[in-house]
């Protein structure tokens, strides 16, 4: 059998002619199956456009084909590398120091966790320790944000050390835009135009909201999918972490700026040390992964440095990735979110592509296997939940409903829903060094930080840059917690069903309850109390289903319901435990069957949990952040 | 509109103005960039459909301008698919290679296209209305064969059978006259073979070997199956998904419509001596009179549409004559087309079937957005008055059967594959049959009188009328091979889907209420009703529990049986006459006693929520016992 792979034989040159066609090739194809509208993608390479191409419409409805030089795509988080440049220049005049307090640059104050403040640095490399403030993200088409009213609205819980644990941070994004603004004395959005679109020309980009009047003819609709109505404009509250509005081509000057050592042409948006720093200082968190770098995310692959940004807003979905040592750029943005997150997997697999094509890996390297693998592969196994989530609000529920699951399989390797080939099936992964596992079908992997014996955090190169998954303690944790919670709702609903059930039953064959007085009306109250608690969770899941959609967007508008609910939680779990609580004592004071004892108690048990859990995930709280 | 998107995106046009990336009209179909397009294409939409591999072939001008292998021919071996040695099978595109040698059978004068076949068989097919099939019928698929589904396929060596014990093992029934419907007939492909095997004096594998195979130099293909030993190890696994689990060779008894085994480049070669009208280098399989016949000689049974040629379909686009033929094995996927005025032919196969049928949207859009790059044109298009389009939207509208039928108990299947035409308020009409990428039914525009147009693509649908009534229909993507026909109104899924729904529903509740009330007499210790009324009601519970378990074992086995071929043997044949068995005992005992049940009940003047549901209980048995009927669970046959 030949054993050649039929491209190993002829290499095919980064030409524009053969880009274009190989694009012309992957496109177009997926996007059709993707059910995503429109794209453009941008190559650079040499600090020229190799190629621009436009895919699909900007506009279904009016047909209005994608122009890379002219429509404009919102890039989402790829607009926090320009507050990072920002903060780089001021770096680079002395004006900020990446490691002092930030409080030092603000009027107002981050508290303190554990006596330690953060500092910029912190916020460009994911580890302020934030939680994840949600409310108020996204706003509706033409709400003029202010960006202090906003990082003051409400300062996110600070739940982990800082520079010691990544977790994305748009909040600390946001924040560090607002000391370029104070910094500099030039709001933000000036700041920007004024330093570096200016200096590279970029004439179709803004950090506006709502946009400029003479850009918003060139903006592209955004879409869920393709096939679907057009969205309307998003605004982004934490501007300077995403609220970039720009076109393919000048995000092509913005790549070669970078690969450049900060200059383009004659013009500089940072001096080349400060460029070497920026692209080559990594925090190390749990090695061999991926890392933060300031600001970029290292995304090495084949072989070659790369530096890397992704962003997504809800229908927009872009990626910038910089083979740093090759003077090669690439982004692609993508105006719908396409079917099953198309736009995640598409925009990976296209740089993957595009990668082993014209920058191909020297040579397999067959890592063997480690003898270790088993034992670890069930020292891992378990449930975590991601660094990037809520803690002081409702919204820890996510950790108890969606934990992260590693599964031991029993060849040996491991698995985890977390990370999913592009076919659907989760990642396969064998361990090549003691807890650094490759996936079997790719070069990424997995690695996790060990601290006596047992796994206090781990990630995938997929996301290690800015995230890790961290073990649910075990009080907490969903393994016994969500079995207890199933079987008290289980318990629940069939008290819910017994009592009309029971009463037309004893209707038909005209037989009269032989409970009285207090007996009947704990029997009674306990019985309204399951049927009170279903409806509250039944309530919270209506709620958690739609939060965020553009039924209710996730804003200040849908607090009163939060407010009755999370009020609705307190007085329903409590008054439920307290009435089955009454109930099993008067059950086992009379002269009832075994079987309505050990109800009465699985009962009262039941309401328990329910109240515990309700405690423990926030979903009785006294204000309405999240 | 994605169909427009990519179009629109290919040939550049909409592009800026400013950009000098814009290319009007075609691209140059040369190696490089189609070596390019097909790189970027095809490895991610093999991978994001869970395909293991796949091969394309590309030839020009006599030659082979790209072939590439994509992905793996084995998964568990990490062997690569590679376009001179691997081997696909590639399903019915099998049924070329029959209908050349029936060709060349022609062209020596020792068959007759338009004779009757029992001239040339040893067995007998019956005449229907007086009218014999020819082999013309054959290869244009409207001998108006009933669907055969037995001996499908197996992956047992021992169970492949010759040609001729095949055929006469199960003579399927014929539905329509010949010449005027078309219903796509393995059968009648696997016939012609046969036919092609007496005229010859030769088995039919060695015929294609010696007359076919042979002179084209495909030393890497055989009809043979088992394959011969040489080539057993260069054939790629078969796979549902390409992350899944391997499959076994299948075995297909009716190997003239199905058996192939070729590599792309072998196929290559086939493609080039039909460009070349039957030449392939000094070596010629057809001269070129007969190559011309074969390939332009359309059998036209509804206007507009894509058609039958003698063997080939009819698929032109854009203006560009081609010719091709699909080829479909449980895992196997194959396309083959042949842009006959331009000398260019491309063949792509597959040896998955991918998540959510993968392969056919992979195929499809390839074989599309070729055309559209390296051969543009433009689609039909026109315009009619409003009020009358709108008139014959209406027209349309209903219900209709599609024309590859079955005369057993898998016509059940097909109650649920009728297809629904809609008139839209708009003037457009949708079919339920047709869907597009995102799984929405497309909507059509009438562009001239009953003749309509894919309104995000070049597609045609068209429909044969007759005295003021459509007779039949269908659009470019069926029509070679399936017309629609109007669906009479005691076999419609309009009411009958719902009305079967509603019959199972209330039969199995009267089924479940049987142990919630022994359990509410006992905990109550209440005395069990009089005993007329007790009869009654055990009656019912006891038909209900008859009618929907019989049901169920058809529905069970029809699952089954079509999901593994395997089982579409005679093996299973005491099953399926125990069914028919058990169905007549069941749905006519059942429908009988909840009858009588009602009489008795009504003239015992009980509640009227009782004789309510007695009432309902029998009319839901008879429903059923009309669909066994009309859809043949009551029959007595174990031919499928």
């Amino acid at each position: 059998m030949l054993a050649a792979s039929p491209s190993a034989a002829q290499r095919p040159a980064l030409s524009r002619a053969d880009v274009e066609a190989w694009l012309d090739g992957f496109l177009p194809n997926a996007l059709e199956h993707a059910d995503i509208a429109g794209a453009v993608v941008v190559v650079v390479k040499d600090g020229h456009i190799l190629v621009e191409r436009g895919y699909g419409f900007a506009d279904v409805a009016r047909r209005t084909p994608v122009d890379p030089e002219r429509t404009l795509f919102r890039p989402g988080s790829v607009s926090k590398l320009f507050t990072w440049t920002a903060v780089m220049q001021l770096v680079e005049q002395g004006k900020l120091d990446l490691d002092r307090d930030i409080n030092e640059y603000l009027d107002f104050t981050i508290p303190p966790r554990a006596g330690r403040p953060i500092t910029l640095r912190n916020a460009m490399t994911h580890t302020t320790g934030f939680e994840q403030p949600i409310k108020n993200s996204f706003l509706p088409d033409t709400t003029v944000i202010d960006l202090r009213s906003y990082l003051t609205g409400w300062v996110p819980e600070r739940i982990f050390p800082p520079g010691e644990v990544p977790a994305y941070s748009n909040y600390a994004t946001a924040l560090a835009g607002y000391v370029v603004q104070r910094v500099s004395g030039e709001p933000y959005d000036d700041y920007i135009e004024r330093h570096i679109f200016a200096t590279l020309g970029m004439e179709h980009s803004t950090f506006r909201q709502p946009l400029p009047a003479a850009l918003r003819p060139l903006m592209s609709n955004g879409y869920s999918v393709g096939s679907e109505p057009a969205k309307s404009f998003e605004t982004i509250a934490q501007a300077p972490a995403g609220s970039l509005t720009s076109t393919g081509s000048d995000m092509a000057r913005f790549m070669i700026a970078h690969l450049q050592g900060g200059a383009f042409g004659s013009a500089r948006i940072l001096e080349p040390a400060t460029a070497r720093m920026m692209h080559g200082t990594p925090l190390t968190i749990i090695p061999p992964l991926s890392r933060m770098l300031l600001g970029f995310y290292e995304a090495d692959r084949n072989g070659h440095r790369v530096i890397a940004h992704g962003g997504d807003t809800g229908w927009f979905h872009s990626d910038l990735r910089l083979l740093i040592d090759d003077g090669v750029g690439f982004f692609i943005s993508m105006n719908s979110a396409g079917r099953d997150y198309a736009h995640y997997f598409m925009r990976n697999a296209l740089f993957e592509e595009f990668t082993d094509r014209y920058f191909p890996a020297p040579g397999s390297d067959p890592a063997a296997d480690s003898p270790t693998g088993p034992e670890h592969a069930r020292a891992i196994a378990g449930l975590y939940e991601s660094s990037r989530g809520s803690a002081s609000n409702f919204l820890r529920i996510s950790s108890l409903l969606g934990p992260v699951e590693v599964v031991a399989r029993r060849d040996g390797t491991i698995s985890t829903g977390e990370f999913v080939q592009l076919n659907g099936q989760p990642k396969q992964w064998r361990e090549i060094a003691p807890f650094v596992w490759r996936n079997v079908d790719g070069n990424d992997r997995l690695a996790a930080k060990v601290v006596n014996g047992k796994v206090v955090m781990w990630s995938g190169d997929e996301v290690s840059a800015a995230v890790v998954f961290l073990p649910i303690p075990a009080w907490r944790s969903p393994a016994w917690l969500m079995p207890a919670v199933l079987a008290s709702l289980a318990i629940l609903t069939a008290t819910g069903l017994q009592w009309p059930i029971a009463a037309l039953a004893r209707r038909r064959f005209g037989r009269p309850s032989p409970l009285a007085g207090n007996d009947l009306l704990a029997y009674r109250l306990v019985r309204a109390s399951a049927i009170a608690i279903l409806g509250v969770v039944l309530a919270w899941n209506a709620l958690l289903g739609t939060l965020g959609s553009e039924a209710l967007p996730a804003t200040t508008a849908a607090d009163w319901l939060l407010w009755i609910l999370q009020l609705g939680t307190l007085v329903v779990f409590v008054g439920a435990a307290l009435a089955a609580g009454w109930n099993a004592k008067r059950v086992w004071a009379g002269r009832r069957s075994r079987f309505r004892k050990l109800w009465s108690t699985g009962l009262l048990i039941a309401c328990l949990a329910m109240l515990f859990t309700a405690f423990v995930f926030k979903l009785i709280a006294f204000d309405v952040n999240y | 509109m994605y169909l427009a998107s990519a179009l629109a995106a290919l040939l550049g046009a909409p592009q800026s103005p400013a950009s000098d990336a814009v290319v009007e009209g075609a691209r140059r179909l040369d190696s490089a960039d189609l070596t390019a397009w097909l790189d970027g294409r095809m490895p991610y939409a093999l991978r994001q459909g869970d395909i293991a591999g796949g091969v394309v072939v590309v030839v020009k001008g006599g030659r082979v301008l790209v072939e590439r292998g994509y992905g793996l021919s084995d998964v568990a071996r990490k062997l690569p698919v590679i376009p001179e040695s691997t081997l696909f099978r590639v399903g019915s595109v099998s049924k070329l290679f029959t209908w050349t040698a029936v060709m060349q059978l022609v062209e020596q004068g020792k068959v007759d296209l338009d004779r009757d076949i029992n001239g040339y068989l040893d067995f007998e097919i019956p005449a229907r209305r007086g009218r014999p099939i020819t082999l013309r019928n054959l290869m244009t698929h409207t001998p108006g064969f009933a669907e055969v589904l037995k001996h499908l396929a197996s992956y047992d060596s021992t169970h492949i059978f010759g040609l001729g014990p095949y055929l006469k093992s199960g003579t399927p029934d014929r539905l329509f006259p010949p010449g005027e419907v078309t219903a796509y007939s393995n059968y009648g492909a696997a016939l012609a073979g046969y036919i092609v095997e007496r005229v010859s004096g030769q088995p039919f594998a060695d015929y294609v070997d010696r007359h076919i195979l042979g002179p084209l130099g495909m030393a890497r293909s055989s009809l043979h199956q088992p394959l011969p030993a040489p080539l057993r190890p260069l054939l790629a696994k078969g796979y549902v998904l390409g992350s899944g689990a391997e499959q076994p060779f299948e075995m297909i008894p009716a190997s003239p419509a199905g058996g192939l085994s070729a590599t792309g480049d072998d196929i290559a070669r086939f493609m080039i001596a039909h460009l070349d009208s039957g030449a392939y280098g000094s070596t010629r399989i057809l001269g070129p009179e007969t190559a011309r016949l074969m390939h332009d000689t359309p059998l036209t049974i509804v206007p507009a549409v894509h058609r039958m040629l003698l063997g080939f379909y009819e698929n032109d686009q854009g203006g560009h004559r081609v010719i091709a033929h699909g080829g479909d094995t449980q895992w196997f996927h194959s396309e083959l087309q042949l842009f006959v005025d331009d000398g260019i032919g491309l063949f792509a196969a597959v040896n998955s079937t991918g998540r959510d049928g993968a392969a056919w949207a992979v195929l499809g859009t390839l074989i599309r957005d070729f055309a559209e790059r390296y051969l543009p044109g433009t689609a039909p298009d026109g315009q009619l008055d409003s009020v009358v389009a709108a008139g014959h939207a209406r027209m349309i509208a209903g219900r209709y059967d599609g024309s590859v039928q079955d005369a057993n108990l898998f016509s059940l299947l097909k109650l649920l594959a009728q297809a629904t035409v809609t008139a839209q308020p708009d003037g457009t009409i949708t079919v339920s049959a047709f869907a597009d990428a995102s799984g929405r039914s497309k909507r059509w525009r009438e562009i001239a009188p009953f003749v309509w147009r894919d309104v995000d693509g070049p597609d045609r649908l068209g429909a044969k009328v007759e005295a003021g009534r459509v007779v039949m229909f269908s659009a470019d993507e069926t029509s070679t091979s399936t017309v629609f026909l109007p669906t009479p109104w005691w076999r419609s899924s309009a009411w009958l889907v719902p009305g079967l729904k509603a019959s199972l529903l209330v039969l199995v509740l009267t089924i479940a209420q049987w142990p919630i009330a022994v359990v509410a007499r006992r905990r109550y210790g209440s005395a069990p009703p009089a005993a007329p009324a007790a009869a009654i009601t055990k009656r019912n519970r006891l038909a209900a529990l008859a009618v929907v378990g019989t049901f169920a074992a058809f529905a069970a086995t029809i699952v089954l049986m079509i999901s593994d071929f395997t089982l579409l043997t005679p093996s299973l044949d005491w099953w399926v006459w125990l069914l028919h068995l058990l169905a007549l005992i069941a749905f006519v005992g059942g429908a009988g006693a909840a009858l009588w049940n009602t009489g008795r009940t009504w003239a015992s003047r009980p509640p009227w929520f009782t004789r309510l549901w007695t009432s309902a209980v029998a009319a839901s048995c008879l429903v059923i016992l009309w669909t066994a009927v009309a859809f043949k669970l009551i029959g007595f046959t174990a031919r499928y």
